[in-house]
């Protein structure tokens, strides 16, 4: 469904991305783990082009992507989770969630509210509809940043780090959200030091150094019988925290 | 989407080019008055000696005369860049000037007296030495004091009533300046001294190259000078003197303010001053939107180069000259052979000033705009006008409108230049009120009242707009 070939992006001088293969099926739950600055969050990033990258292909259901005309179309297939959550703060949780939906044209005011309340009542915040986003806690944030993402229909989401900015207590509120939205069948690509969510929850788990992804296999491979020798000590200074 | 801005310019120049008309059919004398008897300001009119000549002038001619009120340095320019017909300001002969304009005969003689305090030591020219004299800028006085008296230290004053408070607060130990006005405003704690500095000639001044115009002015001038009228005009003019000894402060109020409806000055340069803050933040909220919009565009998209360029510089510009200079440069240069609207070009002067700053305003608004949000929104799908209009703008409005509510705030004072090139606004008016009354004091705190009245109310209404803003907003 999502294939990447030969991808690498420079930030000027410097190399970030060296050459990243990839392919997703459907329904693939990815993780990728690395030390920081080993361009992880760069790659996510470049999947929905909003950093462009210097040369390879994104092959998307059969499509590059890449030097694609038609950016904001492709973007909407791609759905993308931040960290800071990033929800619009003059907006109300509503107006977050149906802002995409009904100014791109895919629904009616009408139909994007009643979406928007079925979902908000799945994650148990259809009393917030209202609210604005500094009146919410950070899990509460990203469950609703989650959800105007799935407003989208998107065919694959992707996580950056999303429960980096959390309160410990808050994590387990977000993880099962996501948990919940992979069984119904979604793709997922997720970016996180959450090490124990990865190796758990993750079919297939990337480990990238230095622009590079240095070691691919199942959660099992990756994390009981690791074979690289940055693998290896990255997941020992894991175990030592 | 380049055609777009272009028609918008030009619909901009066009609405400004039509609000002016060529001049035709009307003598346009300027003058500084507050120059008694010569020209000074009553009941809401200018009037003086010079304003009869020039009717006279007018009416040989067969035009309307129109009666322009500048700073007394602007006098040449005005008439050099043809923005003014004749200048009649008390003007004496010198080559410097004459190099500029062309004089007419003269028509008065001028003998520059000193004035000293009833007490003083000076008791004639012979006793100048080194003390401190103060003058008029770029007047008679001035000239001739620095050449002929190398070690009198000159105080050069914007308008010769500053000179005379100057001596009346013991800054300086006297003044020059013409007789006949000298007699005027001397009140009885100052004396003019009986033998003159210097005797000069006064002459009215036409554009170089019009000999036509100036055998006229001065065949009427012979004819005032030969049948006495001159005389007969200067006598009508004298002794409009006010006393102003011993007055209560309810009297001076009643001078400054009602007497003679001096009022209308004040609510003259209120309106102006109003209108023209007004204008120029409408004109300064667009041309400073469209500056923004152009660099934020090109920031994102890396189109629009070179009117990119173009608004840098324009801020660079308009940022890193004098506000009074572009005033003038626009005034004197830019509408040099039109006749146009003052208040019009001020609106305009001051719009492309603020413009600039308002740039800048916008500018940072929208670079206050959280970056993550802005990902998310393309992240979203959403296009660049999309996440323009419905997350950045919104969110860096709530920047940008208080910091416009100051900028107006900052304009309503910066009118006050505007005095500069005879827009009677807030502060021209307390100098014409002053010139009538021979006090600065009191009209200068009526208006200093009146700015801070504006601006603490404008404040007021920001701050109501922040609350409701932040309000709005959650």
């Amino acid at each position: 469904m999502l294939e990447v070939k030969k991808l690498t992006k420079n930030f000027g001088d410097k190399k970030v991305l060296k050459g990243i293969n990839l392919e997703i099926h459907k329904g693939d739950i990815i993780g990728i783990i690395g030390p920081s600055g080993c361009g992880k969050s760069t790659f996510l990033r470049c999947l929905n082009l909003l950093e462009k990258p210097t040369s390879g292909q994104i092959i998307l259901e059969g499509d590059d992507i890449v030097d694609n005309e038609k950016l904001e179309k492709i973007r909407r297939r791609v759905g993308m989770v931040f960290q800071q959550f990033n929800l619009f703060e003059n907006m109300t949780v509503l107006e977050n969630i149906t802002l995409a939906p009904t100014l791109l044209k895919m629904m009616t005011k009408e139909e994007a509210t009643k979406e928007a309340m079925r979902l908000l009542d799945k994650i148990n915040l259809k009393d917030k509809a209202d609210s604005y986003p500094n009146e919410l806690s950070g899990g509460q944030k990203q469950r609703v940043a989650i959800v105007r993402t799935l407003m989208m229909k998107c065919d694959i989401i992707l996580f950056d780090e999303p429960t980096s900015a959390l309160d410990p207590e808050m994590i387990g509120e977000v993880t099962n959200l996501m948990r919940q939205i992979a069984e119904e069948g979604m793709t997922m690509i997720i970016v996180s030091h959450e090490i124990n969510f990865i190796k758990n929850f993750c079919s297939r788990v990337l480990f990238m150094s230095d622009g590079v992804v240095v070691e691919e296999g199942s959660s099992e491979d990756i994390f009981e019988h690791p074979k690289d020798e940055r693998l290896i000590t990255f997941l020992s200074r894991i175990k030592n925290i | 989407m380049r055609k777009k801005w272009f028609f918008l310019f030009l619909i901009g120049t066009i609405f400004f080019v039509t609000g002016f008309s060529m001049k035709q059919d009307k003598l346009v004398l300027v003058t500084e008055a507050g120059f008694a008897p010569y020209e000074y300001y009553q009941e809401g009119e200018i009037v003086g000696v010079d304003i009869d000549i020039g009717r006279e002038i007018a009416k040989e001619l067969g035009m309307k005369l129109v009666i322009k009120d500048v700073a007394f340095d602007s006098i040449i320019t005005e008439v050099k860049t043809g923005k003014s017909d004749i200048g009649a300001a008390g003007i004496s002969y010198t080559e410097e000037r004459a190099k500029e304009v062309d004089f007419t005969i003269d028509y008065m003689e001028s003998r520059q007296v000193l004035i000293v305090k009833r007490n003083s030591v000076i008791e004639s020219p012979n006793d100048l030495t080194n003390q401190k004299i103060a003058v008029q800028l770029g007047s008679v006085a001035d000239t001739y004091l620095t050449e002929e008296y190398p070690n009198v230290q000159v105080i050069r004053e914007k308008k010769f009533l500053a000179a005379i408070q100057d001596l009346k607060d013991n800054k300086v130990d006297g003044v020059v300046m013409d007789e006949v006005p000298a007699k005027e405003l001397v009140t009885t704690d100052l004396i003019i001294l009986e033998e003159a500095l210097v005797t000069d000639h006064y002459g009215m001044i036409v554009q170089k190259g019009n000999p036509e115009l100036l055998e006229k002015v001065n065949g009427v001038i012979q004819r005032l000078k030969e049948d006495g009228s001159i005389d007969e005009m200067l006598l009508n003019h004298l002794g409009v003197k006010e006393e102003n000894t011993k007055m209560t402060f309810y009297d001076k109020f009643y001078y400054s303010v009602i007497y003679d409806g001096r009022y209308q000055y004040i609510l003259e340069g209120l309106k102006n001053t109003l209108l023209i803050a007004l204008g120029a933040v409408l004109i300064g909220v667009l041309l400073g939107g469209l500056a923004a919009i152009v660099q934020n565009v090109h920031d994102n998209t890396g189109k629009l180069y070179l009117l990119d360029k173009l608004a840098k510089l324009y801020v660079t510009v308009i940022r890193g000259t004098p506000s009074t200079l572009q005033l003038m440069i626009i005034y004197y240069v830019i509408f040099k052979a039109l006749s146009v609207n003052i208040v019009l070009v001020g609106m305009l002067a001051f719009g492309i000033n603020s413009g600039a700053y308002v740039a800048e305003i916008i500018r940072a608004g929208i670079q206050s705009v959280d970056r993550g949000q802005i990902e998310a929104g393309y992240a979203l799908g959403l296009h660049y006008h999309q996440v323009t209009f419905k997350i950045v703008l919104p969110v860096a409005l709530k920047n940008i409108l208080p910091a416009l509510g100051n900028e107006f705030i900052t304009l309503v004072k910066e009118t006050s230049i505007g005095a500069y090139i005879g827009i009677v606004e807030l502060t021209k008016a307390s100098d014409i009120i002053a010139s009538r009354t021979y006090d600065y004091f009191f009209p200068l705190m009526i208006i200093a009242l009146i700015y801070l009245a504006i601006t603490l109310l404008l404040s007021k209404l920001i701050h109501r707009m922040e609350v409701k803003l932040n309000h709005a907003r959650g």
